[in-house]
């Protein structure tokens, strides 16, 4: 409970205190969403099947938008890209749908 | 597809199981539980930051339509202000015709002052009126003249008036021995260009929309006679068998041009060499 507690409050916070995201760092933002999405997905099924570690998580978690990152900002500058994004977004999307699939296993059986 | 494959039956990470069975080879329970204040906080940052990024990247509602208006209203507003600046200047420049003909006679050059007035009506920088014609040229019936005038939605532009068309026109008139002309009210000088930026047409940088109407001064009907003849007026039949752009052409005893922009000349000077 604790976690989902923090997710919400981290939510509200974010509402409330609305920071303002630099232009830079702007174009990185979409991906890195889809990327934290995956990672708490996958946490979400790691606590489900009885192996969530949280170092694991926290891991998964900073290197997926590190990465998505990345990905992001060398198709910026070899000029690729929206193709790359596109990719980040078909993988992690792909990974989220079937981490929700096993998810739905475990919480309805079914 | 063995990456698909792989995506879709092992999409957990595996270094969770890897860690699980490390924990179980210690005696320890699999899991770690989720009491733990760096999930707590990572959650909080994962909050914040879904928080903020719905916030960033949404487009606010009728935010594009609310700009396009505050830029359609700027331009206007400069367009105001173009057209009184050009009324004091032709105001001003009216006054100084008069200080220069008030000067001229007071030292008894009534040559030169007469000299300057037909320099004057040559380069546009005073209004003309004379016998002449009115020639009036609109797109087709079915043509899109909407405003936006965006060339990749459009695809009706057949049936439009375009610049190349205006200066064939032009040009014909020229030729018939039109001595003054003015298109919608801009006059037609040495520095005059007809050009176009996307679908509008442009006469001394000043966008005009149709119906265009060439008022010329010169021989009426004689001017008439040859400009039909001639060629701006064989491709202006042209333009209205093919693709049915309207125009009509009528004389008339006093037409008034008025006076073009005044001609900014800040380095030419005149040649030492004459012939």
């Amino acid at each position: 409970m604790i976690p989902a507690l923090g997710l919400v409050a981290g939510l509200i916070l974010g509402l409330l205190l609305h920071p303002d995201v630099p232009l830079w760092l702007q174009p990185y933002l979409p991906i890195a969403v889809v990327a934290a999405l995956d990672a708490v997905f996958g946490a979400v099924r790691a606590v489900l099947d009885g192996i969530f570690n949280d170092r694991v998580f926290v891991i998964s978690f900073l290197s997926n938008v590190v990465v998505a990152a990345l990905i992001v900002f060398l198709g910026d500058q070899l000029g690729v890209g929206s193709q790359l994004s596109t990719g980040v977004v078909v993988v992690l999307g792909l990974r989220i749908f079937s981490n929700m699939a096993a998810i739905r296993r475990h919480l309805f059986h079914a | 597809m063995s990456l698909i494959t792989e995506l879709m039956t092992h999409p957990l990470d595996p270094a969770y199981e890897a860690a699980a069975a490390r924990r179980e080879r210690e005696d320890r329970p699999r899991s770690t539980g989720l009491r733990s204040p760096m999930l707590l906080i990572v959650c909080l940052l994962v909050g914040v930051g879904l928080a903020t990024s719905a916030l960033t990247l949404r487009l606010p509602l009728g935010l594009a339509k609310k700009q396009h208006d505050q830029l359609v209203s700027s331009v206007q507003a400069r367009q105001d202000t173009i057209d009184s600046d050009t009324s004091a200047i032709n105001e001003l420049q009216r006054q100084i015709t008069a200080y220069q003909n008030q000067a001229l006679k007071h030292v008894h050059r009534s040559d030169q002052s007469t000299q300057l007035s037909r320099l004057a009506v040559l380069t546009g920088a005073v209004a003309v009126k004379g016998p002449g014609l009115n020639l009036s040229i609109d797109d087709a019936k079915g043509a899109d003249t909407d405003a936006q005038g965006n060339p990749r939605t459009d695809s009706s532009s057949d049936g439009r008036v375009t610049s190349s068309d205006m200066q064939i026109i032009v040009n014909g008139l020229w030729q018939s021995g039109a001595e003054a002309m003015a298109i919608n009210g801009q006059r037609l000088t040495a520095e005059t260009a007809i050009r176009f930026a996307g679908e509008a047409i442009l006469v001394n940088f000043r966008p005009l929309s149709p119906p265009y109407t060439i008022t010329a001064v010169g021989a009426g009907n004689e001017m008439e006679r040859k400009f039909k003849a001639g060629t701006g007026g064989v491709y202006l039949g042209g333009l209205v068998g093919s693709y049915g752009i309207r125009s009509t052409m009528s004389t008339s005893k006093s037409v008034n041009v008025p006076a073009g922009p005044a001609p900014l000349l800040a380095y030419a000077k005149v040649s030492k060499e004459k012939k």
